[in-house]
């Protein structure tokens, strides 16, 4: 995930080159913000937490160990602020498929009927991430969609990486469960509408 | 920022434990990992795939900008700029013509503190030999000793270098050296052991430990007082 010059970056922030930041903001805020609007489900909310997340990323960027990967440290400190919202009784609001319809500004490409069939699929595995427990969700997330290693997801985390790999693994299975008992509700509706 | 096309065998590999490098390791390892976890299925491996492949939300086109607009750059300490760019990745090239000077630098550094340290050496144990400082010359008439040499203030009470030579014909131990004016207290060591005063010296004092030692007062127009 992280660029090589990331630690370079860094330096340059660390010696008062500001601008040197917005090098990490292009290239983390899209994972960032898709991780507030899990938490969240609220685009303003995850937009708002985002904007903290690098805020407060920048702000401790002295405690950035030298030589660690970037990502997983600043998904750390996303990831406990969306905990710390969601703790402060922020209500969450599960995503609805009207935040992905077309020209919606969250909308999935659609032009082939393809892609339309395919956005189907993409729309129950977000509605099955929503059902997800956090834990298990991120984990999931992390590893097949950010392509993050056990060992990053480890410290993103905050587990050891024998209990990533257990949270990926669960998830994936927890995941199919979910999708897979959707599947059955939607053909028993069906025999029952014949 | 994603990997590219992991097909789901990768995918699961990863997930499986595969970091295991030696053989006693995988022997530990797989058994827990089978009880613990269930293979996965054809099944996950979809799942896994659309996750994979499942389209991100753009962020805000203002984020970028609103993050900028919220932070200030960095002041750090002199210390803390000095420790970041100590542990900061630096490269260097090396060329023969670039190394040259150093290597030149390096060298001569070399010889002037391995030449000042000879000098101390020879400083701290040997007698000098400057013109300014006064010729003494140490006699003592010993002939069964198999060694002796003068031990004082002036070499720390450490014989090294100022070994006597023994004179055949006058049977007598004799060594010159050359020190600045002032007092000094001194004595013979004989064959390592025993410690003597000059019988010639004309003052002595006490050492402390119930010997004495010989005293000499060296003035510039002397040659030696005892």
């Amino acid at each position: 995930m992280d660029q090589p010059d990331d630690q370079q970056v860094i330096c340059a922030v660390m010696n008062g080159n500001v601008n040197a930041y917005s090098i990490l903001v292009q290239q983390y805020q899209k994972p960032i913000f898709n991780l507030m609007y899990r938490v969240t489900g609220s685009y303003e909310d995850a937009k708002d937490l985002a904007q903290e997340t690098f805020i407060k990323a920048y702000e401790k960027l002295d405690h950035f160990r030298t030589g660690a990967r970037f990502f997983p440290w600043l998904y750390t400190i996303g990831y406990n602020h969306a905990r710390n919202f969601v703790q402060r009784g922020k209500s969450f609001q599960q995503s609805s498929d009207e935040d992905f319809e077309n020209n919606s500004g969250l909308d999935y490409p659609s032009q082939h009927e393809e892609r339309v069939l395919a956005q189907i699929d993409f729309l129950r595995i977000y509605q099955a991430l929503d059902q997800l427990p956090v834990d298990y969700r991120e984990a999931v997330i992390l590893h097949y969609h950010e392509g993050l290693s056990m060992e990053d997801i480890a410290t993103a985390l905050q587990l050891s990486v024998s209990g990533a790999k257990m949270r990926v693994h669960r998830g994936i299975k927890k995941l199919r469960e979910i999708i897979l008992g959707d599947d059955h509700e939607t053909e028993r509706s069906a025999l029952a509408d014949r | 920022m994603k990997q590219k096309d992991p097909p789901w065998p990768t995918v699961d590999s990863k997930t499986a434990g595969s970091e295991d490098k030696t053989p006693k390791q995988k022997r530990r390892r797989e058994p827990s990992l089978c009880n613990q976890m269930e293979q996965l299925t054809d099944k996950d491996f979809q799942i896994a795939h659309w996750v994979q492949k499942m389209p991100d939300l753009e962020p805000p086109s203002n984020l970028l900008t609103s993050v900028m607009q919220s932070i200030q750059p960095k002041k750090l300490s002199w210390m803390q700029r000095v420790a970041l760019w100590a542990k900061s990745p630096k490269s260097f090239t090396f060329t023969p013509l670039r190394l040259a000077p150093v290597a030149v630098a390096l060298i001569g550094i070399l010889f002037v503190s391995g030449y000042w340290i000879y000098r101390q050496k020879d400083l701290r144990f040997y007698p000098t030999q400057s013109e300014s400082q006064i010729p003494i010359v140490f006699n003592l008439s010993i002939p069964d000793a198999q060694a002796v040499a003068v031990v004082g203030t002036f070499n720390g009470w450490k014989p090294r270098g100022y070994e006597m030579q023994f004179n055949p014909d006058k049977k007598i131990w004799s060594l010159t050296v050359r020190l600045p004016e002032g007092r000094y207290e001194y004595a013979f060591l004989v064959d390592g052991q025993r410690v003597l005063p000059d019988p010639e010296a004309s003052l002595y004092q006490d050492d402390g430990f119930g010997n004495e030692n010989s005293v000499m007062i060296l003035r510039t127009k002397d040659e030696k007082t005892t």
